[in-house]
């Protein structure tokens, strides 16, 4: 998960919620999102 | 005389404390003795040597006889050890006393034969039998009148005090015998309790210390395997992710299993109605009997309420029938009774199955960690199961017999009133 680049990182979030992966996987990426600061990303693009 | 009779008995006595305590620091005496050959001849050898001893100091109120407590060595031997070290000791006494001599050496050695005839006679139910010190009286008892009238048969009549003092002793020291190796078997088994009790403590803390540390990555893994093998048009991808799923969600329950173990706190002791509890985890289970042609079956004798964290005590009693229930393999049955000990203020659930039984050596490892005799075990589940009823207060016993079946003994505490 820390070695991802950020815009994969995005980019799996959205898939990860598209194909309704298990919470916990989505909670983790949405922790790192968080972590590395990138939440207003998130907020851009949705 | 007094001083004579006492002196040698006082020898007798110490030579036998001595041997007994020195026996138990090589072999530690345990309540299921599985002893290899070697080991019995060492106790038959270490036996004889008592015996010898013993037989070296005798009391000789009369100089051609000679009384000492050889005869509480071969009973206490064959009592504990069994009959082939019983059949050593016996036989170097009986070779000793045919050296010695005299005229009394062949009631001297007839005394000795009894003793052992006695041991074997009474040792399958002084094994069994609860009240130890009791029913040692007795088989002393039953062994002295062979021996007074051996005696009166072939030995002029002595004095009334020699028999009295010597007799008494006889009786004492055999009494003090049971008490001692019962008071050491009962300490070398909370000596190992506590070595259990010791590892079960270090894998506790390493489990809670890896668990979550693993977990996280695992998710990431499935989870970006799961998002493959949604969006990918790889044949081979989309072939093999179920079984990285299916591995990895193993391994998940291998975690959750060690958390469980690692989360002591969460543990909350109160009034649980186990005929319900056992009632529930059958139910649970019929489905999997059904579908692997086990029939499960449910005896319980009036109602009883335990005290106990109902969770985890659905936990363990799950693991215990499941376990007996994977343990048969063409079909069978699993019977499950409750009963209650007013006596003892316990609730006795025995879980019985028709599976395919244990090995000794199997049955001796059984709760250890990572120990499973399934392909597809953790070692973990029985390992659980023991500790979360030894925080209840309970007890679980094992038995199992080769291509018979398993019998596993729960107690737990009653609950007792508000």
């Amino acid at each position: 998960m820390k070695c991802l680049p950020d815009d994969l990182l995005i980019e799996s979030y959205y898939k990860a919620k598209e194909l309704q992966l298990s919470k916990e996987f989505i909670q983790l990426i949405e922790r790192e999102i968080f972590r590395r600061r990138l939440h207003h990303k998130l907020k851009q693009t949705s | 005389m007094f001083v004579a009779i006492i002196k040698p008995l006082v020898v007798n006595i110490t030579i036998l404390f001595s041997l007994v305590f020195n026996a138990n620091l090589f072999f530690p005496f345990r309540r299921k003795m599985m002893l290899t050959w070697k080991q019995k001849m060492i106790y038959g050898v270490v036996s004889s040597f008592t015996a010898i001893l013993c037989m070296m100091y005798p009391i000789q109120p009369l100089a051609k006889t000679n009384f000492d407590f050889r005869m509480l060595v071969i009973l206490v031997t064959t009592l504990y050890i069994g009959k082939t070290a019983g059949l050593v000791c016996t036989l170097t006494v009986v070779i000793g006393r045919f050296i010695i001599g005299g005229p009394f050496a062949s009631a001297g050695i007839t005394v000795s034969v009894f003793s052992y005839i006695v041991g074997i006679l009474f040792r399958s139910s002084f094994f069994n039998v609860k009240r130890k010190i009791l029913y040692g009286l007795m088989i002393v008892f039953i062994y002295l009148i062979l021996y007074v009238a051996t005696i009166v048969y072939a030995v002029p009549p002595l004095s009334w005090r020699f028999y009295v003092v010597y007799f008494s002793f006889f009786i004492a020291m055999f009494v003090a015998l049971i008490y001692v190796i019962e008071r050491l078997i009962r300490f070398n088994e909370q000596f190992d309790d506590m070595i259990y009790i010791d590892k079960l403590a270090t894998v506790s803390e390493m489990a809670a210390s890896f668990a979550h540390e693993i977990r996280n990555p695992l998710t990431t893994v499935r989870g970006f395997v799961q998002f493959l093998s949604q969006d990918t048009v790889d044949e081979n991808v989309k072939k093999f992710a179920p079984i990285i799923l299916e591995e990895l969600d193993r391994t998940n329950q291998i975690i959750t299993e060690y958390l469980t173990l690692a989360k002591p706190t969460s543990f909350q002791r109160q009034k649980v109605n186990i005929d319900d509890v056992l009632h529930t985890s059958v139910h649970l289970l019929s489905p999997l009997g059904t579908m692997t042609n086990v029939s499960l079956q449910l005896y319980t004798e009036g109602e009883s309420d335990v005290y106990g964290d109902e969770h985890y005590l659905k936990q363990a009693l799950l693991n215990v029938i499941k376990n007996g229930m994977e343990a048969i393999e063409y079909g069978g049955l699993v019977t499950i009774h409750k009963t209650v000990d007013e006596k003892e203020k316990q609730v006795i659930i025995t879980i019985h199955d028709t599976g395919k039984g244990m090995t000794k050596e199997q049955l001796k490892n059984i709760g250890l960690p990572y120990y499973t005799t399934k392909s597809k075990g953790t070692g973990l589940g029985s390992m659980i199961t023991a500790r979360l009823i030894r925080q209840m207060g309970g007890t679980i016993a094992y038995e199992s017999r080769l291509n018979v079946g398993t019998t596993v003994t729960i107690t737990l505490p009653l609950y007792e009133g508000d």
